[in-house]
């Protein structure tokens, strides 16, 4: 089948989910991060040095989206979203199996700091047809994510070009 | 550096990282991406039926971003970033990354807007192809930090 579902059809345009400040943000969990990626920028380790430029130490931009990333586990949890939840939900929705991200683009607006509580909404905005891919017969679809602090500040805005398929027997 | 100048097409330095299991798992977990693709071989490899765990895409912002800081210092404010992963970074692979300056614009007296397209090449394949926006204030006073821009003012 090619056409979509309706259900699909009436998320476009619309936010679909959001993530309402899962986490708090710390300078220990992004300083894990630049540890991962060997990054010494003093914004992010540096208080003396953050505290000249930005008014204090500041996370660093590519940890944006893990600010809306719950717990793998925590006590007493139910049903817990999985990151980007909406593209779950759209694989699930199409029947399509296996998904990968293609793309991103991010713009940043006000920093992110520890303490700071981010809330995200995730809205699709496009969905293609179903077509052959180099991995299977699957869809492409963008969806774009508002990024927001607790002050109601933008924080940032991200579109994500992804694609999901069913492999090739 | 002097911000002065520097022109059009100029080059910025190239920088390699080499992979590993170990570094493409850490780079998803504190990215907190739980998903099996970025951490378990084997289900890459049977399930997803990839050559290996593949690095996330948080990581590869982590690592385009810090390219750009460690050449424009810790003063510089990354405005906007967009990549496009071509192949997957899996372990061991050697990445080699490339930039070059594409547009120079006015953001305030004292900042400019620096444009910037990225190439992280494997085995000299481009296996990621990105493009940044980045402000750079015209000295380290921290009065012209990028940073200290009213919310009105930072445009990126």
């Amino acid at each position: 089948m090619n056409s979509l579902p309706e259900k699909v059809q009436n998320w476009i345009g619309k936010v679909v989910v959001t993530e309402k400040e899962v986490i708090t943000v710390e300078k220990g969990l992004w300083q894990n991060y630049c540890a991962a990626i060997e990054d010494g920028n003093d914004l992010y380790w540096n208080s003396e040095v953050a505290l000249e430029y930005t008014d204090g130490l500041i996370s660093p931009p590519g940890m944006l989206p893990s600010w809306s990333a719950s717990n793998e586990w925590e006590p007493n949890q139910k049903d817990r979203n999985r990151p980007m939840e909406l593209h779950f939900l759209l694989k699930e929705a199409l029947n399509l199996e296996l998904g990968i991200v293609a793309g991103i683009k991010f713009k940043y607006f006000e920093p992110v700091r520890s303490g700071d509580k981010i809330t995200s909404e995730q809205k699709l905005m496009s969905v293609s047809e179903l077509m052959e891919t180099k991995l299977g017969l699957g869809r492409k679809w963008n969806i774009d994510v508002i990024y927001t602090n607790q002050n109601k500040d933008l924080v940032g805005l991200q579109s994500v070009r992804m694609m999901a398929y069913t492999k090739n027997k | 550096m002097n911000i002065n100048e520097i022109e059009v097409g100029y080059k910025l330095p190239v920088f390699t990282s080499k992979t590993s299991v170990k570094s493409i798992q850490m780079g998803a977990i504190t990215s907190r991406d739980w998903q099996p693709l970025h951490r378990d071989q084997t289900w890459s490899k049977e399930v997803g039926k990839l050559p290996d765990i593949i690095m996330n895409n948080y990581t590869y912002s982590g690592w385009l971003s810090r390219y750009i800081t460690d050449w424009a210092g810790p003063s510089s404010r990354i405005g906007e970033l967009d990549f496009k992963m071509i192949t997957p970074i899996i372990p061991n692979d050697l990445m080699v990354f490339q930039g070059e300056i594409t547009k120079i614009s006015k953001c305030t007296k004292n900042i400019t807007w620096f444009f910037i397209d990225i190439s992280i090449l494997v085995q000299d394949n481009k296996v990621t192809d990105s493009s940044a926006k980045v402000a750079i204030p015209h000295n380290n006073n921290p009065v012209n930090s990028p940073w200290k821009l009213k919310k009105e003012d930072w445009n990126p």
